[in-house]
């Protein structure tokens, strides 16, 4: 098991070094000749109006939200499913209880619209 | 040389350790410890080179299909069919200059184009490529997969902010959402399979769909798992953002959405990461419903199973392009809506009858487990179908966020499938 | 020796994530060098030999508590400005966050740690894989009771570690009421945060 987190560690420590290598690669060979014009803000020619760090909608506040819950009910379906053949059929029932009551919160943002994007 | 690697592998931590020691390079009981770093360097560096060259010949790949879906020839210039092309991209991105926003947060900006490339790589050191050519089996592969793949929204992020751009950063919010709202469904299709296997481990995985299988052996879990394995090919399209679910870059809305600002090798990474998450996602594919390594039919025992797992993901790799080369963009809201109330829902329900029926099989021959799942499967599709129509009677055809061209196609599709 | 240098590493990687934290001036960057702290805490849970929780702190902190704070920040007004994060609670705050610090460094040195440095289990088990190659790979994978299909054990050369296992039985074995109150909870957020979102 150490053995193969040590190499998780190393690919990615490799992993990393891919783009810093790209990046270094194309400071030697690219040309530099920065601009005023060329480095202004993309706006398809337009002149940018206003800052591009405004305030977001609440909608994705709850996107957010209603992820975080799911993918933790997520988590704890993992080690039941993979315990499931050790574990007698009353696991089946529980889980579904568990399933059931995290399906009203479900129902209950799609009834509220929180689901819609707006 | 793939096929010496296997060999090798299994005892190259051994051989290291025996050499560091015999050299005396290293004091007292470190040998076996830098033994495994070692061995690991060695590992990464194989691994990440054919995952490189794969990565290069896929973009070449696709141009060539989609080309030919769309009565093109595709790239055939530079090289014999064009395969050194490539090649000829890398040389383009590394020699184009490369320009930084001055509204741009700097460090955020370069490091989100950075950061962008080790998520899609990183997945790789837990994908079975052959029973020894795995390079981390850990217990818990299949959820390091994904949590890995779920880290790729930060990078996305910091490139959408760092731009300060207003189309950057409304790609990144478009791309973020819909990443984490399709990561439910990808995760939550492949319990079906776990409850299956009783095991995240990548080659646990593979041997139980082998003849070695403890509980259902013989059988792909595609084949048990039909409704998980096509939940699990769409999450998984809009997770790495290919197209029909490619909003967050819909050039005819928001320009290039959060890669907007980047040119030369920056825009190149975001280009990499794309390729490299499409094979690794295929590869995962492969492994948990199509048998991974394992070869599809019994007379072939003798096949190396990397050939199996190298054909099986480029299969997967196939049906990515084909998706991107038919199907048109969706909307927004259309996407959104889809991850929540028909995706989450139907999978919620698949792996509620997945475990009853495995509780219900257990014991039973092959063939009865087989039966099973299919009727549980076609009954599924059917109840989703009766509830589409009664709840498309209820609101009129046209209010559902689906259009009828779509609708038709989808109705083929099914019906297609059930025959 | 390794495992003192990979303790090292991701511990400064932890702390220096929360370092940063407090350091930056922009409170977006201050959520990125958070994510940072929390990869270095999934460090620390792989050391330890927690696969499970390892993964589950990347999935659920990284790609998912990461996100919801992003989101906050995003939704806040006037927050996105290069101000300085600090007021004039900043002392009151460093008084609170040190004798946190300090009663949490007392009570960790009380404690007695089960902890054993030096012969991890890495080395040996590095040691049977070199004596043995793949060990137990060519052993004939153990017939499994008839009505479970229990794993068969490590036998087939597969990483088998059955923390997980261990989890789902406990969790719903031993901790079933807490299990299927975590749902209620998770219910109880989304609630409140949809009700919140609409007022």
């Amino acid at each position: 098991m150490g053995e193969n987190w040590a190499f998780v560690a190393i690919f990615s420590i490799i992993a990393l070094s891919i783009p810093l290598l790209g990046i270094l690669a194309a400071r030697l060979l690219a040309p530099r000749r920065p601009g005023a014009i060329k480095q202004s803000t993309y706006e398809c020619g337009l002149e940018t109006i206003g800052d591009a760090w405004i305030q977001f909608k609440v909608q994705y506040y709850l996107y957010a939200l209603i992820f975080v819950l799911f993918d933790v009910e997520t988590v704890f379906l993992y080690p039941w499913a993979v315990a499931y053949n050790a574990l007698p059929l009353l696991a089946l029932f529980e889980m579904i209880v568990f399933l059931l009551i995290l399906g009203i919160g479900l129902v209950y943002a799609w009834r509220k619209g929180a689901l819609e994007w707006i | 040389m793939l096929h010496a690697l296997p060999l090798a592998e299994t005892s190259l931590s051994g051989w290291l350790s025996g050499l560091i020691s015999g050299h005396a390079l290293l004091p007292g009981e470190a040998p076996l410890a830098w033994a495994v770093v070692i061995a690991s360097i060695l590992k990464a560096t194989v691994i990440i080179l054919i995952v490189q060259i794969g990565m290069l010949y896929a973009t070449w790949g696709e141009r060539k299909v989609i080309g030919r879906m769309q009565d093109r020839l595709g790239p055939n210039r530079v090289g014999l069919f064009g395969l050194a092309q490539p090649f000829a991209d890398m040389i383009k991105m590394l020699t184009k200059e490369d320009i930084t926003p001055t509204a741009a947060h700097k460090w955020v900006y370069n490091l989100g184009a950075i950061l962008v490339v080790p998520p899609a790589v990183i997945g790789f050191a837990v994908v079975a490529l052959d029973r020894h050519l795995i390079a981390a089996d850990l217990s818990v592969g299949a959820l390091f997969f994904f949590a890995i793949g779920s880290t790729s929204v930060m990078p996305i992020f910091m490139a959408g902010w760092g731009s300060r751009n207003k189309y950057a950063l409304l790609g990144a919010m478009r791309a973020v959402a819909q990443v984490v709202s399709y990561e439910i469904p990808q995760v939550l299709s492949i319990v079906g399979v776990l409850l299956l296997a009783g095991t995240l481990s990548m080659n646990g995985l593979v041997i139980s769909q082998g003849p070695l299988g403890d509980a259902f052996p013989g059988v792909w879990y595609v084949f048990l798992q039909p409704i998980g394995f096509i939940i699990f090919l769409l999450a998984t399209t809009a997770e790495i953002e290919r197209t029909p679910f490619d909003i967050p870059e819909a050039e005819s809305e928001i320009i290039a959405g959060y890669h907007t600002e980047y040119a030369g090798i920056k825009f190149g990474l975001f280009y990499l990461a794309l390729y490299f998450v499409t094979i690794s996602a295929s590869a995962v594919g492969a492994i948990l419903f199509l048998g991974g390594w394992q070869p599809p039919f019994g007379f072939m025992a003798g096949l190396p199973g990397w050939v199996s797992m190298t054909a099986k993901t480029l299969v997967l790799v196939f049906v990515f392009m084909w998706l991107r080369g038919t199907l048109p963009r969706l909307r927004v809201d259309q996407l959104m809506a889809f991850a929540w109330k028909v995706l989450v829902p139907i999978s919620l329900v698949n792996l509620m009858v997945t475990g009853f029926l495995v509780k219900l099989v257990a014991g039973w021959p092959p063939l009865g487990v087989f039966g099973a799942f299919a009727v549980a499967n076609v009954a599924m599709v059917l109840l989703l179908l009766w509830l589409v129509a009664g709840w498309r009677r209820r609101s009129g055809a046209r209010q559902m966020s689906f259009d009828r061209p779509r609708d038709i196609a989808a109705g083929a599709a099914v019906r297609g499938g059930a025959a | 020796m390794i495992e003192k240098v990979a303790f090292g590493l991701v511990t400064a990687v932890a702390l220096g994530g929360a370092l940063g934290v407090v350091a930056a001036r922009n409170v977006f960057v201050s959520a990125l060098w958070l994510v940072l702290s929390f990869i270095g805490v999934a460090g620390l849970y792989a050391l330890l030999g927690a696969d499970f929780l390892a993964a589950t702190q990347v999935l659920i902190y990284v790609g998912a508590i990461s996100v919801l704070i992003l989101f906050a920040i995003m939704l806040t007004s006037n927050v996105m400005s290069d101000e300085r994060a600090n007021n004039r609670q900043a002392f009151l705050a460093f008084i609170v966050a040190s004798s946190v610090v300090a009663a949490l460094g007392v009570l960790g040195y009380r404690t007695d740690w089960p902890v054993t440095w030096g012969d991890g289990a890495t080395i040996v088990r590095v040691e049977a894989a070199a004596a043995g190659g793949a060990v137990g790979a060519s052993a004939p994978v153990t017939a499994t009771d008839g009505a479970a299909g229990q794993p068969a054990g490590n036998t087939d050369g597969v990483n088998r570690d059955e923390n997980v296992v261990q989890l789902g039985t406990a969790l719903l074995g031993e901790h079933l009421l807490s299990f299927e109150v975590i749902s209620l909870v998770l219910l109880v957020a989304l609630i409140g945060a949809i009700v919140i979102a609409r007022d």
